[in-house]
């Protein structure tokens, strides 16, 4: 049967961003509140956003542009020295793709599909992120590329589309 | 910039969570849900620091019998958490801004609202939320949001 492409209205890419995983107990502030602060200073965007809460345990994971060593830096000091952060991981030059088409929520099945087609190209996100519009992923640097290569396999752009 | 504050259906939502290299379970997953046409309404995953997928799904009430079916006949061994009954509450516009996400989240923690999981998308901020805290949690947000 032949494979018919999923019309999307536009793909977002952003490669060079970090990837700040923190894991924090009890609740998000003042954890969150300090990277969010620094963020702020260093007049960075945050491209990127999911949150998971299991009772005492919250793990944000935060794509945000480009980190330097003197921010990372700073923010590991004042992290290590707060009382409800855990962990604090930093993962560098990681790649954003965001697929955006208003019409998702009514094509069933839109996140099986990619996600198997990536699995199928040995690709693994390291975040993934779904609405009713949208699907992002985030990827290593080593496997932006390919994975960027599925996700233009699987969808359709408007003709006159261009990146 | 006035913003505006949208709530979705009434859900229901699925958390478990996974070893990451068992990362085949959740394609067999979702490879069920696009088979049975079975629509997300949001999906989140992601690794913890000891290496486990934490994931989180809605989806319309109407469609937890087979997901149940299929994860107690596939996953046997996984321990999951069916959360009946959530609503997606969402912010627009978000535009990469950090604020946005702090003041979204403070407002939830100020008013002591059990939330599920959250995450952004291209142009809104949503978070899961138990549908007993739906309301307070709308008019919260909206006081938040839209007094600027």
């Amino acid at each position: 049967m032949e494979f018919k492409k999923i019309p999307a209205s536009h793909i977002i890419t952003q490669q060079f961003l970090t990837l700040i995983r923190a894991e924090l107990s009890g609740t998000v502030d003042p954890g969150l509140g300090i990277i969010l602060k620094e963020l702020k200073q260093a007049n960075l965007s945050l491209r990127f956003c999911a949150f998971e809460n299991y009772l005492t345990q919250k793990i944000l994971y935060l794509g945000v542009d480009l980190l330097s060593e003197e921010n990372e830096e700073a923010l590991l000091e004042t992290f290590t020295h707060t009382a409800n952060c855990e962990d604090l991981t930093f993962i560098s030059q990681v790649g954003k793709i965001m697929v955006y088409g208003p019409h998702f929520g009514e094509v069933p099945g839109i996140l099986g599909v990619t996600f198997s087609a990536l699995s199928r190209s040995r690709v693994t996100p390291l975040a993934i992120s779904a609405s009713s519009s949208s699907l992002s992923w985030l990827f290593s640097p080593q496997q932006f590329k390919p994975a960027l290569e599925v996700i233009y396999n699987l969808f359709e752009f408007p003709k006159n589309y261009s990146l | 910039m006035d913003q505006r504050i949208r709530i979705s259906p009434r859900l229901n939502a699925i958390k478990f969570t996974l070893p990451a290299e068992n990362i085949l379970l959740l394609s067999n997953l979702l490879e069920y849900f696009r088979e049975k046409e079975i629509n997300i309404w949001l999906g989140i995953a992601i690794k913890d620091q000891k290496n486990f997928l934490k994931i989180t799904l809605c989806f319309n009430p109407q469609e937890t019998e087979p997901v149940i079916g299929f994860l107690q006949k596939n996953l046997a061994h996984l321990d999951f958490l069916i959360i009946k009954g959530v609503n997606i509450i969402s912010v627009f516009p978000w535009r990469d801004d950090p604020d946005m996400v702090f003041r979204f989240i403070k407002v939830l923690e100020n008013n002591l609202i059990p939330w599920i999981a959250l995450n952004t998308s291209l142009s809104s901020i949503s978070g899961v939320i138990p549908e007993n805290y739906s309301f307070i949690t709308q008019k919260a947000l909206e006081e938040a949001f839209n007094k600027n």
